[in-house]
């Protein structure tokens, strides 16, 4: 269907360029419900990013607010702003030795993830091989199961071989691959036109070449979507490091953010304004990647 | 004749393969990481053998407890981490040390299970003190009776020590408890009129509450002016004051006892309260509180509110702005209180061992020092009811408003134990509770809490059956 | 000329040697059980379990007789499981061994591959068997049972069972082997073929290792004790299907939990799904100003979790000072108290999950931003507006991540947990409106500690999840494009 259609643009545009003078008064009207339909979805985006954007508010107004208002004060504008909370929530606990801590976690998982996912995603994608679908179903099968029930075995048997309360449970399982990963990269790769790889391969290519210098360049945005997730999952977990780590030197910031949590109730303030600076690294990193993400195909048409 | 060749060759390799492995009876290497089966029993034979090999090694070999719990916060920390340090300094010359991890709060215990099952846990854990027998019965507790210090039961309130004890052996050592009292606004009752004093049954609550609402109902923030479904108080601690409760024994739970006559005025009471305020208001003032940031007291939203007795201790924190003029008292007694003194019920925590920890002998030492001299120092910095008789002797909190009051009340406060077949019968309880107190989905409460008495009685004999009891 | 004759004649035999040992295997289980002869006791008793169930009330004059045994395999779980299995895979040996023999070329073909499937699995139980049974010999000594006589002794019978087991199997293979080759089908993969083959193995070595070593294990395991009482630190019996049987007639909450988590299913998977595309197309369009401010913004609320968030809507669903109901009211509509009236808790969940749509958003706006814009203009100037542009082009174009995005949504809100856990507090919300599927199996295997009767439950909702699955990969082929595919339909 591709090749017609391209033979069909280069004859019409040769058409066209005669026909440039009766399409002026065309354009223009398409300009114009471009414009209408432009100004139509920005007021929309804007309406629902101030709903979006509200609960974020509000938990600026309690990081904000002293500690007699927070448990009277209803409002989102605080009687004073006391930007000292952030400074008090940051040095209640050993946040830096936390933040330390999270930034390796996460570093590492980063590679792990990316290095293992591309490779087996690419397997499954490009790759012949017997029992592939059989093999593809388990992997489908271990995102279905919820993991209550395996995290009593898979504790012990970390403690069997005594990785718990080191920081190997946490790193080694990425360096192997995750089951929603590989299928979100499986799909990306398996959208990618085979006619890149059979050309690839005519000179001579090897898979590693072709997975590294070809599919990954473009399969780019899936990619840098899934090192955004890894790096806020990594990020954000807490159920990890809370049963794995025994050693309050190895904690992570999330851990960190429950120590303002106590029977006696929980003091707000400071863990918003701590949930806040716990917040701001992902976004930072989200607003640098997100070119990456959005990046406009430039490899176009496919001859012959 | 290849292809016979090749069988009778594998079948040679069969047979002695088969024959290898009929006489093995040793070193073969486990496949499954994680068997409970058969490690179910003898206490008696493993602790008999550390206890031999501790008297076989001579000089001493530097020992580190871990003690994991859940305090954390700023309030919190500094306390626990002097009562560490302090230990450390005494027992410097054995060559014991101890080093505190905080976990968070509710997931300690799924840690602490975690890790008995891995063999590898902490030396203390400090946990919830009701299910204390529960642990022991089911090997995540210790048994540390053989491992304490002589005398070290006196140190302690009797109610306290009984409910570590299970079977006759010690299993944890008491830490905290807390109890339950009414906060209220002495500046709402003065407007009213009403005198605290006063207050001696169910019924003067009740019109307290009318009086309270004609003066205040419409004005201002004011929602309501008390209901138990709100702050920390609920069904139990009106019930031990109306002499009912889940089961017969608090202290050895047998027989449920959901349906009995005391629970079902109990409920009938609370259910006075739910419809004096209709659902609307009862489900708004309790969004209002869930959310834990908007205190309904110090915010003037209600007149009174059941709390526990660390309340206070936020009260001074957060009263700086609202500055309400607080005072304290116990619930009144109910109709058929059998003693006619107000009661409630307290929870708590306690240093427990857990099953498999290593240096038994010296983790109940930390266990003891914590609830010990430990207590003593948390007593005074954190103001809170400890279970060492000593700790509680405590001249910082004879200033606080409501202290006096606390421990009048402790005289009668109880804990409950839970249930060994039915650990989770509180469940059933509190639904029938909140389906007519706080869902408003049922109004008949005899029915409710038949219902309940069922549920459990199912359990238990379900639970029975598998223990082949 | 001979040698076709050899093989000829082995092509006849095969099956029948095949189908013998079947049958053998399978009176080897049955006979004893009859118990006419005990020449064999303990093939006997043995035998005698699997067939009998209920190991906790065994025949007293067997435990006389053969007191190591018989305790060994009614208290143990694994045993008794393994015991099971063995059974059930010996049956369904001896069955397709019958079908082997059978005449038409089809029915025999799926025997031989049923029997080499089912023998080797009968010959890892058996495996499992033995380890269990040397294992609890290392046990007995450390705790000294041994003085007491007790002692376990390998049945010969599973030895024999292994053995037979391993020699169908292999059987089976050379069977096949010879079949392919006669019917001219045994294509020996030529070497090219071969080093794709160990290529493929290798991308996707960094999995296999990750789950032989960490997953592995734990799913068995977890298997199994779905079939027994387990306490996790007490003791773990062997209960049969019981925990399945009691689930489905004498658990109240069970269905209740089943039925809030298909609601929630229905409802929030795709109206998030729509929402996340509407998203991704609006943002899409070239002609809104402030693109990559918006791109963040609605990206934020997916990074925030945890705690934070759920408490934070808590305030946002309070019923009167909360700015939703706040919001409506200045719209005139009386807002309900959320998440405290039993009709409107899951809805303020779906709520929450909406505003937590970014992540899908993007990946399906990298999706869409890797359709090449020539398909567009083929298309405009084939004539085709708006929808059509969507529905022809785009949609079959972000087909793959579309599928993607449903398959995971689907299986994600089955799991739904951590919202449900802290909004209610741990309980199971008003009239157990909240009370999810998952959030169930936590309380049953973290309060309660009936870790045998949560894996039960773990295991039915992956079976449901995993049906839901295949259906949609059934049907995906009738929808989802790849273009990188090799042409298929």
């Amino acid at each position: 269907m591709m090749e017609e259609s391209k033979v069909k643009v280069e004859n019409k545009m040769k058409k066209n360029e005669t026909k440039k003078s009766r399409n002026i008064k065309l354009s223009e009207s398409i300009h114009f419900r471009q414009t209408v339909t432009g100004t139509i979805g920005t007021i929309v985006l804007l309406l629902g990013s101030i709903i979006v954007l509200y609960p974020l508010a509000w938990m600026l107004a309690t990081a904000l607010k002293s500690d007699a208002e927070v448990m009277i004060n209803p409002s989102l504008i605080p009687w004073k702003f006391h930007w000292e909370n952030f400074a008090k929530a940051w040095n209640s606990a050993p946040f830096d030795i936390y933040l330390r801590n999270t930034l390796f976690l996460t570093v590492c998982n980063l590679v792990g993830v990316l290095l293992s996912n591309t490779l087996v995603a690419y397997g499954f994608a490009k790759m012949e091989f017997k029992g592939k679908d059989a093999i593809f179903i388990c992997v489908l099968g271990t995102m279905m199961i919820p993991g209550m029930v395996t995290m009593i075995p898979s504790y012990v048997l970390f403690s069997k071989i005594g990785w718990v309360g080191t920081y190997l449970p946490l790193i080694v399982p990425a360096f192997t691959g995750s089951a929603y990963n590989i299928f979100l990269l499986r799909q990306a790769f398996m959208g990618i036109n085979q006619a890149y790889s059979d050309a690839a391969k005519i000179e001579g290519a090897g898979e590693l070449k072709i997975l590294s210098k070809i599919y990954v360049p473009l399969a780019r945005p899936v990619l840098t979507t899934i090192a955004v997730f890894s790096f806020n999952g990594t990020w954000n977990d807490y159920f990890g490091p809370m049963l794995y780590l025994n050693d309050e030197k190895l904690y992570t910031l999330q851990l960190g953010l429950r120590t303002f949590r106590g029977t006696a109730g929980v003091e707000w303030q400071k863990f918003m304004a701590a949930s806040l600076i716990v917040l701001i690294p992902t976004v930072i990193l989200y607003f640098f990647m997100q070119k990456y993400i959005i990046q406009s195909v430039a490899i176009g048409g496919i001859k012959g | 004749m290849k292809k016979i060749k090749s069988f009778i060759m594998f079948g040679l390799c069969m047979a002695l393969l088969s024959f290898a492995l009929v006489g093995c009876s040793k070193g073969k290497k486990e496949t499954d990481s994680d068997k409970a089966g058969i490690d179910a029993e003898p206490t008696q034979a493993v602790k008999d053998e550390k206890e031999e090999s501790k008297e076989e090694t001579g000089d001493k070999k530097p020992v580190t407890l871990r003690l994991w719990a859940h305090w954390g916060s700023e309030q919190r920390r500094p306390t626990i981490d002097k009562i560490i340090q302090k230990f450390n300094e005494k027992y410097a010359d054995q060559k014991i040390t101890a080093e505190y991890v905080y976990v968070p709060f509710g997931d300690i215990e799924t840690k602490m299970i975690a890790s008995v099952t891995a063999g590898n846990p902490a030396n203390v854990v400090i946990s919830a003190i009701e299910d204390t027998n529960v642990k022991a019965m089911r090997n995540q507790a210790m048994d540390i009776t053989d491992y304490l210090s002589d005398g070290v039961a006196e140190k302690f309130y009797e109610k306290y020590w009984d409910m570590v004890t299970y079977e006759d052996r010690v299993y944890a050592v008491p830490f905290n408890t807390d109890t339950r009292l009414v906060f209220y606004n002495k500046t709402m009752f003065k407007e009213a009129g009403i005198n605290v004093e006063d207050i001696k049954t169910w019924d003067d609550m009740i019109n307290v509450c009318k009086k309270l609402d004609e003066k205040f109902m419409g004005k201002g923030d004011y929602m309501l002016a008390f209901n138990p479904v709100l702050g920390n108080f609920g069904f139990d601690t009106l019930a031990i004051n109306n002499g009912g409760g889940n089961f017969d024994d608090p202290m050895n739970p047998n027989l449920p006892t959901a349906n009995s006559k005391q629970n079902i005025e109990t409920l009938e009471h609370m259910k006075v309260y739910a419809d004096m305020y209709g659902q609307d208001l009862v489900q708004q003032a309790m969004a209002a509180n869930a959310g834990g940031a908007q205190d309904l007291f110090l915010s003037g939203k209600v007149a009174m509110i059941g709390q526990v007795c660390n309340y206070i201790a936020t009260i001074e924190k957060y009263n700086a702005e609202a500055k309400v003029d607080y005072g304290v008292f116990a619930y009144p007694a109910g109709p058929s209180n059998p003693t006619g003194e107000p009661a409630a019920w307290g929870g708590g925590f306690v240093c427990t061992v857990p099953y498999g920890a290593e240096n038994p002998q010296e983790s109940t030492l930390l266990a003891e020092f914590m609830a010990t001299e430990g207590a003593a120092i948390w007593a005074q910095e954190q103001k809170d009811v400890m279970c060492s008789t000593e700790a509680n002797e405590n001249p910082a909190m004879a200033s606080s408003v409501g202290w006096k009051e606390t421990i009048a009340l402790m005289e009668n406060t109880n804990g409950t134990r839970r249930h060994p077949y039915a650990p989770n019968a509180g469940q059933f309880m509190a639904e029938a509770v909140d389906s007519i107190v706080k869902n408003y989905t049922a109004t008949d409460v005899e029915a409710a809490l038949n219902t309940a008495q069922e549920q459990i009685e199912a359990k238990i004999e379900e639970e029975k059956f598998i223990f082949g009891k | 000329m001979k040698e076709k004759n050899d093989q000829k004649s082995s092509l006849i035999l095969m099956p029948k040697i095949i189908t013998l040992l079947s049958i053998i295997t399978f009176a080897v289980l049955i006979i004893p059980y009859f118990n006419p002869v005990r020449f064999l006791p303990q093939l006997g008793d043995w035998s005698y379990l699997y067939f009998l169930g209920n190991s906790m009330q065994v025949d007293k004059q067997f435990i006389a007789a053969f007191p190591g045994i018989r305790e060994f395999f009614a208290n143990n779980a694994i045993a008794v499981f393994c015991g099971y299995f063995i059974g059930i895979f010996t049956v369904a040996q001896f069955i397709s061994g019958l079908f082997i023999s059978s005449k038409k070329a089809n029915k025999s073909a799926r025997g031989l591959m049923l029997l080499m499937i089912f023998s080797a699995l009968n010959f890892a139980a058996n495996l499992i068997l033995i380890a269990d049974i040397c294992s609890a010999n290392i046990n007995v000594e450390k705790l000294g049972y041994s003085q007491l006589g007790i002692r376990y002794e390998i049945p010969i019978g599973t030895v024999v069972f292994m053995m037979l087991a391993l020699t169908q199997f292999i059987l089976g293979k050379i069977y096949r082997k010879k079949l392919l080759i006669e019917k001219g089908l045994y294509i020996k993969m030529t070497h090219s073929q071969r080093v794709e083959n160990a290529k493929g193995y290798a991308f996707i070595a960094p999995y296999i290792i990750g789950f032989t070593c960490f997953t592995a294990l734990p799913l068995i395991f977890s298997f199994f004790s779905s079939f027994t009482y387990y306490n996790i630190t007490a003791v773990q019996k062997w209960y049969g299907i019981r925990n399945f049987t009691n689930l489905f007639t004498k658990d109240e909450y069970f269905w209740k939990s089943l039925y809030n988590t298909g609601w929630y299913v229905l409802i929030s998977v795709p109206l998030a799904i729509l929402f996340a595309m509407a998203l991704a197309l609006l943002m899409n369009m070239k002609s809104i100003k402030g693109l990559r401010y918006f791109r963040t913004v609605y990206y934020l609320p997916s990074v925030l979790s945890g705690v934070a968030v759920f408490l934070l809507w808590q305030w946002i669903l309070d019923p009167t000072a909360g700015l939703l109901n706040n919001g409506l009211s200045m719209l005139g509509i009386q807002g309900p108290a959320w998440l405290f009236d039993a009709k409107w808790t899951k809805p303020s969940l779906v709520l929450m999950k909406l505003w937590g749509v970014g992540g899908n958003t993007i990946i399906l706006l990298s999706a869409l931003q890797s359709v090449p814009q020539e398909l567009y203009d083929a298309g405009a100037v084939d004539g085709a507006t708006g929808m059509k542009k969507f529905l022809h082009i785009t949609l079959p174009m972000i087909s793959p991540t579309l599928f993607f995005v449903i398959v995971t949504g689907v299986s994600g809100a089955f799991q739904v947990f951590d919202s449900a856990y802290i909004m209610a507090n741990g309980t199971g919300g008003p009239n157990n409106s909240m009370l999810f599927y998952n959030l169930y199996l936590f309380n049953t295997a973290m309060k309660d500690q009936q870790m045998g009767l949560a894996s039960a439950m773990a295991w039915i909702l992956f079976a449901i999840i995993m049906v839901i699955t295949v259906i949609q990969m059934i049907g995906s082929k009738k929808w989802v494009y790849y273009e990188g595919g090799k042409d298929k339909k």
